[in-house]
């Protein structure tokens, strides 16, 4: 039950910010027409209104008793989140595609997607050299497709250009 | 595992990447030395404001065919879409300069900074050339009881407000042609209520079931309908009649002195150098001025048209002037 | 005629022309990002230089097999590769944890026979069907995509207060930009990248696959995706399939047709409306988003026949059903063939021999489809450890590819890191990405409305479609009432 409090935080806190997103723009436009802000508006009403729904129905369970022991928040919880195995490795492969993306208008997409099939697979376990095959092959592979057949764009590198033309 | 000379995994990973890195530095290194000077050297990429599939984009892939087909020249075409035409126009001005990159600019770009859009105009271009240009035309339902255009502008008249219009976004091309259209025979364009639509096919249908009451279009968009009897165009705002539609009069010949319509060129960044346009121009010219290219013109029922480098950059001047005053006029101008 | 028509779609190149087109359509289905669209304004440029026939031909088995395709990465890898696919994608998926090839077999016959139904609808009652779809006006099409939306609390039935919250982030996200009424930009922070609004396939593309991936990710200690089962129980599980939900496949079909052949709609609304239906008719409801083939089947012979519907209006009017069919006109009028009324009787043999096409590229599916399924549910052999960063690139090339854009494959992994806590907290993904393409309709719809009737509200009731529309919706809305009224009330008596 502590995701319908966490869920009703997120929707209420989502209605107000847009509430204020939308203070510049009009609601109603010439004789009463909806304009650019009613929608936006009306859904985060709705939005609003769900939260308290689920607000409410968080503190009639606690009422009911047994969460309250859950509420409790300490730092052990938080270590715990930190050092599960499954949780480091979805931040790690996060990071990695974050990198990933930011590295491609630099170096181009063809050598930067190879260096990060590589790293992620060595990270995760797969043997270099078998990875380095592999992630060779596949940008192969994806070049012939993307760029000999089907001319798609990838995205250009400031980094050796002609490299890829 | 494999690679088990000593060397730790984190090691190896280093060099690998390092390898890499250099031998792609060497081959970018290496083919900028020996790069040859003479334009144009390396695949054009012509850069399309529009999606895939669209008119400009199907004009614009058949330039590239016909230029890779008569000239021998390598091209790409590249969709940069979104922003109403925005993202598009303000990657072609602010290209590298170099000729290989050139921008298939289209009527919107007269509106950006009228509407506030982008900062992004004629000013940023060096035109090539002008080679489509498609006018405006009333059309109305095939039931509809306004026999000519003139009965139609006073029925308007009489009763502002009561029919209304649709065709493109509010400030797009076809809502301009009503605006001067109105404006010029001595109406408000207010008696005549815009209703945006997301482009003349889902408007045309709008027209057929009754949502509105006229549609601004190009004539070859509603040709079908035309033919199915399911609407009537009333004039067409041209300097002449269509061949194709030589049914349809010009609003000039009815006494209203307006002609307006969409219009499509090829253009370069202002600091393009003029021998580098001079040779676009002159391999595009040659594409226009094919068999190929004019059969595929008039099957699509696109407008062909033809402005040299410096009689395209007088038009631009002055549609970007017209729109400016019409889009003012409108109360559009933010 | 019928002679005549067999031996034009029976030319050898012809049929070449329509072979490599379905696999190439195989192809482009399968790899998210690259769409049926994009790949019809890809070929269409060839079929300039082809006869008609053939380069029409092209287009038509190119598109049914991409449909179908963009099913193949859903039920292997949760990623939906076309829109149209994104409907039963998580139903897919679930099924494909053990059955991989035999819930693809199913999937890709069902879509054939939409196909099939569709391509006879098509060929007998264009003219009638072309006349009824013209006449929605803005106002039909606001209930349409209102009753749409409405698809997405039927979806979320478990807890539908979160299906509603999925429905506000998705319209959320799809406001941002130049709003299509007026103009006015809206929730950029300044970005021009943002004014034309988050694209839909890189969202489509991030909150599917980025969630699964970092699922996948955490966990690889495991070595595949899946364990698979044994033993080829194919034809067993379609011919099961097909007996029990025959009436779903034609009832789909026919949604799927008809939405198509709306203007204003395409393919990927027909597989909502399709699945909710289903749902709605069904009588294991709850199975739904769990992996029931129901909605599978539901969905997918919806979307195919969506393709067909889509030709009706273009053939008949010139005016498109969906962006193929736009791609399409041009593609015809290349070839000097105008639509209308008068292309039936100027180039009848013609357009007999294209509605052959259709049924033949829908037949031939089933041999490619085959062939392609064998194929890719190998891509389950391969360790998760390997496999995961392999599809994170395709993600990233698919989500590049539609636009071009950097930005959009930015949008695709915050919007997928943001499906991961959504995930978690129980919001249900189809129902952001439902809201997403619906959203900006029913607003653009609604406000357009007000405009073409002064502001008078009456409009929305008084043409009778749009009142049958209306109904339909706020039957939608209180049918889950009813039905817990009537079970209390039968619990009681026993």
């Amino acid at each position: 039950m502590m995701k319908d409090l966490t869920v009703s935080i997120i929707s209420i806190t989502l209605g107000l910010f847009i509430i204020m997103l939308c203070r510049d723009l009009p609601m109603f436009i010439a004789r009463g027409y909806p304009g650019p802000s009613f929608f936006p508006l009306l859904l985060s009403s709705v939005s609003i209104l769900c939260g308290l729904i689920l607000l409410i129905k968080f503190f009639k369970d606690v009422r009911k008793g047994g969460i309250s022991s859950n509420l409790r928040f300490n730092f052990r919880v938080l270590r715990q989140v930190l050092n599960n195995k499954p949780v480091i490795n979805a931040l790690k492969f996060s990071a990695l595609l974050v990198a990933y993306i930011l590295l491609i208008p630099y170096a181009g997409f063809f050598l930067v997607s190879l260096i990060f099939m590589f790293i992620t697979q060595v990270v995760y376990g797969v043997s270099t050299l078998k990875a380095f095959a592999i992630s060779s092959a596949v940008i192969l592979f994806v070049y012939v497709l993307f760029i000999g057949i089907l001319k798609v764009v990838v995205p250009e590198p400031i980094l050796g250009q002609l490299l890829y033309r | 595992m494999v690679l088990s000379l000593g060397i730790s995994k984190t090691m190896s990973l280093v060099i690998v990447v390092l390898l890499v890195a250099v031998v792609a530095g060497g081959i970018y290194y290496y083919s900028a030395v020996t790069a040859p000077p003479q334009y144009p050297s390396k695949p054009i990429t012509f850069i399309v404001s529009w999606s895939a599939g669209g008119g400009t984009d199907r004009t614009a892939r058949m330039i590239a065919a016909l230029l890779e087909n008569m000239s021998g020249w390598k091209t790409v075409v590249e969709n940069r879409v979104g922003g109403g035409g925005t993202v598009g126009h303000l990657a072609m001005a602010t290209a590298s300069p170099d000729g290989y990159t050139v921008g298939i600019i289209t009527f919107e770009l007269s509106t950006f900074e009228w509407m506030g859009l982008a900062n992004v105009s004629y000013k940023n271009f060096k035109p090539v050339l002008l080679y489509n240009r498609d006018p405006a035309a009333v059309i109305v339902r095939a039931d509809a009881p306004w026999k000519d255009v003139i009965e139609l502008t006073n029925y308007i008249k009489a009763n502002p407000g009561k029919l209304k219009a649709s065709g493109t976004a509010k400030g797009g091309v076809w809502d301009i042609g009503r605006i001067g259209w109105l404006k010029t025979a001595g109406v408000d364009p207010e008696a005549l209520p815009w209703v945006p639509s997301t482009g003349a096919a889902p408007c045309l249908q709008e027209l057929i079931a009754g949502g509105i009451d006229i549609c601004t279009c190009s004539l070859p968009e509603a040709g079908p309908l035309i033919e199915a009897g399911k609407v009537k165009a009333l004039a067409v705002m041209a300097d002449e009649r269509n061949p194709a539609f030589p049914d349809v009069p010009t609003l000039k010949e009815k006494g209203i002195n307006w002609a307006f319509g969409t219009w499509r060129g090829v253009a370069v960044p202002k600091d393009t150098p003029d021998h580098i346009v001079k040779t676009l121009h002159d391999a595009i010219k040659k594409v226009i001025d094919s068999p190929q290219w004019k059969d595929f013109m008039s099957k699509n029922g696109f407008g062909m048209a033809y402005l040299p480098s410096s009689e395209f950059a007088k038009f631009l001047e002055n549609d970007y002037k017209v729109v400016g005053e019409l889009l003012k006029a409108a109360g559009y101008v933010k | 005629m019928f002679f005549e028509i067999l031996q034009l779609i029976l030319q050898p190149h012809v049929l070449f022309a329509i072979f490599i087109a379905e696999l190439f359509g195989v192809f482009i289905g399968a790899m998210p990002g690259l769409t049926a669209t994009m790949a019809t304004a890809l070929i269409v440029p060839f079929t300039y230089f082809m006869d008609p026939l053939a380069g029409i031909s092209m287009i038509i088995a190119m598109t049914a097999v991409a449909i179908f395709a963009g099913d193949i990465p859903a039920v292997l890898l949760k990623i939906p590769g076309t829109p149209a696919s994104a409907a039963q994608t998580l139903d897919a998926y679930q099924l494909g944890r053990s059955k991989p090839v035999e819930t693809l077999s199913t999937d890709l016959v069902c879509s054939a026979l939409g196909g099939i139904v569709g391509s006879l609808i098509l060929i007998f009652t264009s003219p009638i069907l072309a006349e009824f779809a013209v006449n929605f006006s803005t106002v039909e099409y606001f209930w349409l995509t209102l009753w749409g939306l409405s698809m997405a609390i039927v979806i979320s039935a478990e807890q539908p207060i979160k299906g509603v919250l999925g429905v506000i982030i998705g319209f959320l996200i799809a406001t941002i930009g130049i709003e299509p009424v007026y103009g006015y930009v809206r929730f950029t922070f300044g970005r021009v990248e943002l004014l034309s609004g988050i694209s839909f396939i890189p969202a489509m593309i991030g909150l599917f696959a980025i969630p699964e991936l970092l699922k996948q990710i955490s966990k690889p200690h495991e070595k595949y995706l899946v364990q698979l089962l044994r033993g080829g129980k194919t034809y067993e599980m379609i011919s099961t399939a097909l007996k029990k939900f025959k009436t779903t496949v034609a009832r789909s079909s026919l949604i799927g047709t008809f939405i198509g052949a709306l203007p204003g709609a395409g393919a990927d609304i027909a597989a909502w409306v399709s699945y909710g239906v289903a749902k709605r008719v069904s009588k294991k409801p709850e199975e739904f988003g769990k992996g029931t083939i129901e909605g599978v089947i539901a969905a997918t012979s919806a979307n195919n026949a969506a393709l067909s519907g889509a030709w009706i209006p273009l053939l008949v009017f010139g005016i498109p059903g969906d962006s193929i069919t736009a791609i399409a006109l041009g593609a015809l009028m290349a070839h000097g063939l105008r639509p209308g009324p008068m292309l039936f009787q100027r180039h009848g043999t013609l357009v007999s021999a294209m509605f052959a096409v259709f049924i033949l590229a829908n037949l031939l599916m089933l041999l490619i489809g085959y062939l392609a399924i064998r194929l890719s549910s190998n891509i389950l052999r391969i360790p998760r450890n390997v496999l995961v960063p392999l599809i994170a690139v395709f993600c990233v090339i698919g989500s590049y590819a539609v636009n071009n854009s950097l930005f959009d494959v930015w949008s695709m992994l915050v919007l997928g890191i943001l499906g991961y806590f959504m995930e978690r907290l129980g919001i249900p993904i189809p129902s952001v990405v439902l809201a997403i393409i619906l959203g900006p309709m029913v607003e653009f719809n609604f406000i357009t409305t007000l405009m073409k009737s002064d502001l008078n509200p009456i409009i929305f009731v008084s043409r009778p479609v749009a009142a049958g529309l209306a109904f339909l919706t706020i039957f939608t809305w209180v049918l889950p009432f009813i039905r817990t009224k009537k079970l209390r009330i039968k619990g009681s008596e026993s």
